[in-house]
């Protein structure tokens, strides 16, 4: 039932790194130091390590999972049904939408307190939501291409951070393995969040040519961020004492040497992230309701445009984000597993 | 609608860059003095300087009244130097204003901060020969004596000393005299109250502690008549820390090298008289480097930030107690090794 993709709209099996790298890194990666360090302490980079080889298993399941089915919506389907399964469908517009919701109030949060005091906040969430929107209708390719674009020319901009000789303390990353191996789990569950985003492979799958042959690069992109995460938390461990570092909100933007213009420039960076979350949300709609692909995408520019409007403070996006959390590291550590299992479960029965 | 949305705009020539600034202590109170430069629209003239001065106790609104006293927009993100009066620093600490610096993301955080004997405003308000404005002829009189004499100090590294709790913060001293800033050495801080203060010549010996310099002179006397120079000393600290089950042990090798450029009635041609050189030199050094620790533990401050060092070592380690009851007594083993490369130009 599901419409088969058709060839001219699907991308070369290497982009699949560039779907999980944008995903991947997009703003938590201004606050990421500082919530690292509030379990784990200087030790949070082996939390970063262990949480990118859990996410990596993940990914593993879901190619296995998606190279016997074909998108998420046609597993579920299959494996509860119909009417339950398009009823659980309606958790994942759920779910992708809260992903672009999350990124671009924090994103609006950081323009507003660095660059624009004194614009007010709708004005912001309109402009990133008009792009957002712009970018998705141009299709899926178009939002691979920005993404290629934002890995090659943004995130190098991430090295152009105050490294002052004499005022790094390598030794701040010492004694290894200092923290109890309780607070080293909370720490990777926080990680788990700035790893989520590369759900979008469960929508994305039947737009990738030989798909299966994907999976190499989905772990590629994976390793790559966990990467840029390493880097983004060891500089700020080691420029910033680690109580100081507590009291920083975004050490991220302050240490980078071109916080003005990098901020701006992240954008086009989180444009595809946000554009690849739009998509799928509203991909998820039409595959589940059989309504065009283009009303359901206004419906969710909608709602999540007006629910942006609703958080404002910085106690309301920390609530959020801990929400998104949260219900990332279940449904990816929980509910995928279950899937897989109840899915190998079905094949097996009907092959007897 | 497009101009309401967009934000506030500003033309270089209405802004009053405030570039310098100065917190002073003044009958209880804290007063503010700020420098700014203003860029004239004219071609070919300088930028002018022109000093604000408030008086405010609490300091959120300082910028506000700062604007009050002046008809051009006053701009703070170009801010480069900080200085403290002596008296604010001893009485209410200097940390409310580091922290108001630090939570405006609109100021440039890499600054320069000092403390100074007299009040900042006597020290902002000269004008000083050869140099533009005066917060150029700060950070240039800051970065230089930091490259020749100065612990490397700056808001960073005050942040950092004053977060950790194995470390004190220290920051350069400064003294106005007749018509230009002496260096006087470096003032010593207990979190951001100022405790006291450590002369030039000892800053000196201090720095070769912790940092690794490249720039330096030194000078020792054998006796009246005799004596011996030595300039462009690097110097490198590296220190060990072990833990058995006695304690902690500290022990620090300080290795300096660097050319002889004054021999006063020594005759340098003799390999062995170098040699003895080295071993007075390296002596003297020990015998002041021990006298420095000595001083700090006596006051129990720790601007060497030998908690800190030991906490990166040890696991599990208790720096707040340790500071307390084992640092006062600690024996720091310090070991210095000097090498004169040559002799100069002549024999």
């Amino acid at each position: 039932m599901h419409p088969e993709a058709k060839v001219t709209k699907q991308v070369s099996p290497f982009f699949a790194f560039f779907i999980v790298t944008v995903m991947q890194v997009g703003v938590g990666i201004f606050t990421l130091p500082r919530t690292m360090i509030v379990d784990a302490g200087h030790d949070g980079w082996i939390a970063i390590v262990f949480s990118a080889v859990l996410v990596s298993i993940i990914i593993r399941i879901i190619y296995a999972m998606l190279n016997k089915g074909d998108t998420i919506i046609t597993i579920q389907n299959k494996v509860f049904g119909k009417t339950l399964g398009s009823f659980i469908s309606l958790f994942w517009v759920f779910y992708y939408s809260l992903f672009v919701l999350i990124t671009l109030v924090a994103y609006v949060e950081i323009l507003n307190v660095w660059i624009f005091p004194e614009v007010s906040l709708w004005v912001l969430y309109l402009i990133c939501m008009l792009l957002a929107y712009n970018y998705t209708t141009s299709g899926f390719r178009a939002i691979i291409g920005g993404s290629l674009l934002a890995v090659l020319f943004v995130l190098p901009f991430l090295f152009f951070s105050h490294l002052p000789q004499g005022q790094l303390h390598f030794g701040s990353l010492f004694p290894i393995f200092d923290h109890s191996l309780h607070e080293m789990w909370l720490s990777t569950k926080t990680m788990t969040f700035q790893f989520l985003g590369f759900e979008i492979l469960l929508m994305a799958y039947p737009f990738i040519k030989q798909a299966p042959r994907s999976h190499k690069w989905a772990q590629i992109g994976l390793v790559f961020s966990m990467i840029i995460y390493l880097i983004a938390f060891i500089l700020p461990v080691i420029y910033f004492h680690e109580r100081h570092l507590l009291t920083i909100i975004w050490p991220t933007l302050t240490l980078w040497k071109m916080e003005y213009i990098g901020m701006s420039i992240w954008l086009l960076v989180l444009l595809p992230n946000m554009a690849f979350g739009l998509w799928s949300a509203s991909r998820v709609v039409k595959q589940t309701f059989n309504l065009s692909q283009r009303h359901s995408l206004r419906g969710v520019t909608l709602v999540i445009f007006g629910c942006a409007l609703l958080f404002t403070t910085r106690i309301e996006i920390q609530s959020l984000s801990a929400f998104t959390n949260r219900l990332g590291f279940y449904t990816i550590f929980i509910y995928i597993p279950i899937l897989f299992l109840l899915q190998a479960l079905i094949i097996k029965r009907r092959r007897l | 609608m497009v101009t309401g949305c967009s934000p506030q705009s500003h033309y270089i020539e209405d802004i009053q860059y405030l570039q310098a600034m100065g917190f002073d202590y003044i009958d209880g109170e804290v007063q503010a003095n700020g420098t700014t430069t203003i860029f004239m629209p004219v071609a070919e003239s300088l930028p002018q300087s022109e000093t604000i001065n408030v008086s405010r106790e609490d300091l959120e609104d300082l910028y506000s009244h700062m604007q009050a006293e002046s008809s051009r927009y006053v701009d703070t993100s170009r801010s480069r130097v900080h200085l403290f009066h002596q008296d604010l620093a001893a009485n209410e600490g200097i940390f409310g204003v580091i922290d108001t610096i630090q939570r405006n993301p609109m100021i440039n955080q890499n600054l320069k901060i000092a403390m100074t004997r007299g009040p900042t405003k006597d020290i902002l308000n000269e004008e000083y020969p050869f140099h533009l404005t005066v917060h150029e002829y700060l950070v240039e009189l800051i970065e230089l004596n930091q490259a020749e004499q100065l612990p490397i100090v700056d808001f960073q590294d005050f942040l950092y000393q004053y977060y950790a709790e194995g470390a004190d913060p220290f920051l350069p001293l400064l003294e106005k005299a007749q018509n230009r800033v002496d260096v006087v050495g470096i003032a010593l801080f207990k979190e951001d109250k100022y405790i006291e203060e450590l002369s030039l010549d000892k800053t000196h010996v201090f720095r070769k502690l912790i940092d690794e310099t490249e720039e330096g002179t030194i000078n020792i006397d054998i006796d009246e008549s005799r004596g011996f120079a030595l300039h462009h000393l690097s110097s490198s600290p590296d220190w060990t820390i072990k833990q058995d089950a006695d304690g902690i042990y500290v022990k620090v090798n300080v290795n300096i090298q660097g050319p002889l450029r004054e021999a006063r009635n020594i005759n340098v041609s003799k390999p062995a008289t170098i040699q003895q050189l080295e071993e007075l030199a390296a002596r003297d050094f020990e015998k002041q480097m021990e006298e420095i620790v000595h001083f700090f533990q006596e006051n129990e401050i720790d601007p060497i930030g030998i908690g800190e060092r030991i906490g990166q070592k040890v696991r599990n380690f208790d720096i707040k107690r340790w500071e307390k009851e084992e640092y006062p007594n600690l024996n720091v083993d310090i070991n210095v090794n000097f090498t004169i490369e040559n002799t100069g130009a002549v024999v």
